[in-house]
């Protein structure tokens, strides 16, 4: 089985959560652009994350056999700091031309303010331009009232809505987004947003077009593992293998497609060479590099 | 009595003459200080070791600035030292109070920015620090985050609608006691029932637990679906929600007549004295 993770942080993990996931057939993943767990101050922690996105990170999933994408955007908390928020945004189209960067994202609410809600739509305006997919994030809290406020932002900026997928779905906000265009993603955690047995009840109920699952695995309590166990608790349900690939590999796969940066096509593992260097920096800490 | 001659009090209470005495020399020394804001943090950062055993010290009372009731049980000697500091720094001639706290709280750490987010509602003019209280709510700090949300009246009494009710739902979120929000009771709104009723429904869904607390919020302008929660929860098989469904269809000025029923069907069977004993209020 192949599959495919929407939505992770990588940053926040260890090498051996990629080792894991290249072993449970993960052949890629994309890594939004988030907050760190405290404030950022300057707009250079901005320059130096993205660039870790594009560089470092994508270099080190690749020394692991994993193919590694990423969305550029300002997240929902630090779009609170307005001054430093608009510095940021002046750096987005830049960055949104890179290698490796599929999307704009993540973005949305958080608290649901008004300057919450002015840079999600200022970005949502840029991915309309550039025509690329925006990866949203739904609020934890008062999940219903900014998944509303979300679908009707979408349409007031007026991006198709098919570029437009909206995150951290459960059963009372899936329905919501099955009235739209929008993909709708599911995270499953370990011991909140949602489970492995409740995803496969909603995709019992709802089908698997446009559904995607992902693991959102960061620095809290998560599991970079759960999208194949998604896909266990999917056959054990009853899916076939077809049904499993599609919502766990060619959904996210063909969603961010979108971009023209990435196909269904060319997914496969990639051959790890571990005598590759990134700006003379190995992943090697004195093992013998694996060339496959 | 001035806001600052009370908490000068409070603090006295809970410390020695020796802590007294060397607040007082800090105070001075701040007095004279060229640069404030420089002054400021750094008398801060010293407070705990010159305080000594006597930093822990905890203050007992209630301040009564005008947002609303400010409890002190939470305050520790360092904090108040910190506050009094605070308010001496912003009555210095020439400073403008809103930067001068705002640059303490960007420059202080966690439990300095505590003590700025508890004594925010005792300054003068609170409402023009709205932006450092909002900014506490979004530190993912639970120390700094309950020093906001919990037994401070600044929320209730500068936030609006939107952002209380944000504060509230955010406590329920983090396994804090909604029992101690300040003016729970005076902002209530259809809006955050709407949201707690959400929540419950929620929690339900992924066979978590519901927050206890949650139906202080919930109640006080419930829709048809938030009673008939609330009435579940009347009879459940957890002592801590049939108390606080009590506790709160009792703070309804009117009961509907399924509630009125369901609330005597309760009183007739409850074994819990302290729950039979809000039941019969």
């Amino acid at each position: 089985m192949k599959y495919f993770d929407s939505h992770i942080h990588m940053l926040s993990r260890t090498t051996d959560d990629y080792e894991n996931m290249a072993a449970a057939g993960v052949i890629g993943l994309v890594e939004p652009a988030f907050w760190q767990g405290q404030p950022r101050t300057q707009p250079g922690t901005f320059i130096d994350y993205y660039d870790s996105l594009v560089g470092w990170e994508r270099f080190r999933a690749s020394q692991f056999g994993m193919r590694h994408f990423c969305t550029i955007g300002i997240n929902p908390k630090e779009a609170n700091d307005v001054a430093l928020a608009e510095q940021v945004m002046k750096l987005l189209p830049r960055y949104l031309e890179k290698d490796g960067v599929v999307g704009v994202g993540e973005i949305g609410y958080d608290d649901i303010t008004d300057a919450e809600e002015r840079f999600f739509a200022e970005q949502l305006q840029l991915a309309k331009e550039m025509n690329l997919p925006a990866l949203v994030h739904t609020p934890h809290r008062d999940k219903v009232t900014g998944t509303q406020r979300t679908l009707a932002l979408v349409r007031e900026v007026g991006i198709p809505e098919h570029l437009v997928v909206v995150d951290h779905l459960n059963e009372q906000t899936l329905p919501l987004v099955l009235d739209t265009d929008c993909w709708r993603g599911h995270s499953v955690y370990p011991h909140t947003k949602m489970s492995e047995e409740r995803m496969v009840a909603l995709l019992k109920q709802y089908g698997t077009d446009k559904m995607i699952v992902n693991s959102a695995a960061d620095w809290g309590r998560s599991d970079p593992l759960k999208v194949p166990k998604t896909g266990a608790a999917m056959l054990a349900a009853g899916f076939s293998e077809v049904e499993v690939e599609k919502v766990l590999f060619e959904n996210p796969i063909n969603y961010y497609a979108q971009s023209g940066r990435i196909s269904l096509e060319e997914m496969s593992r990639p051959p790890i060479d571990q005598t590759q260097l990134y700006e003379q920096n190995s992943v090697l800490r004195g093992q013998q590099p694996l060339v496959e | 009595m001035l806001m600052r001659d009370s908490l000068q009090a409070a603090f006295a209470a809970a410390v020695d003459d020796v802590a007294m005495s060397a607040l007082s020399d800090m105070l001075g020394t701040l007095r004279q200080a060229d640069d404030i804001d420089s002054a400021l943090l750094n008398a801060s950062a010293r407070i705990n070791r010159l305080l000594g055993h006597a930093a822990n010290g905890m203050l007992t009372g209630e301040l009564r600035p005008e947002a609303g009731v400010l409890p002190l049980l939470e305050w520790n000697a360092s904090d108040a030292a910190r506050v009094l500091l605070l308010l001496e720094a912003i009555a210095h001639p020439g400073v403008e109070p809103q930067r001068v706290v705002h640059a303490y709280f960007k420059g202080g750490d966690e439990s300095e920015r505590a003590a700025v987010v508890r004594g925010l509602a005792m300054l003068p003019a609170p409402a023009e620090h709205h932006a450092v209280a909002l900014e506490a709510g979004r530190i993912n700090s639970l120390r700094l985050y309950t020093a906001l949300a919990l037994n401070n009246p600044y929320p209730a009494g500068f936030y609006s609608e939107h952002e209380f009710n944000q504060v509230v739902l955010k406590s329920l979120f983090t396994g804090l006691d909604i029992g101690r929000t300040v003016g729970l009771v005076r902002r209530a709104n259809p809006e955050l029932s709407q949201m707690c009723r959400d929540y419950v429904e929620e929690r339900e869904n992924a066979e978590r637990d519901v927050p206890h607390a949650i139906w202080l919020a919930l109640a006080p302008h419930m829709d048809a679906a938030g009673e008939r929660q609330l009435i579940r929860y009347l009879g459940d098989a957890d002592a801590a929600h049939r108390y606080y469904t009590a506790v709160a269809a009792g703070r309804l000025a009117t009961q509907s007549p399924a509630l009125q029923q369901a609330m005597q069907e309760r009183r007739m069977q409850e074994g819990e004295t302290d729950i039979l004993a809000v039941l019969n209020d």
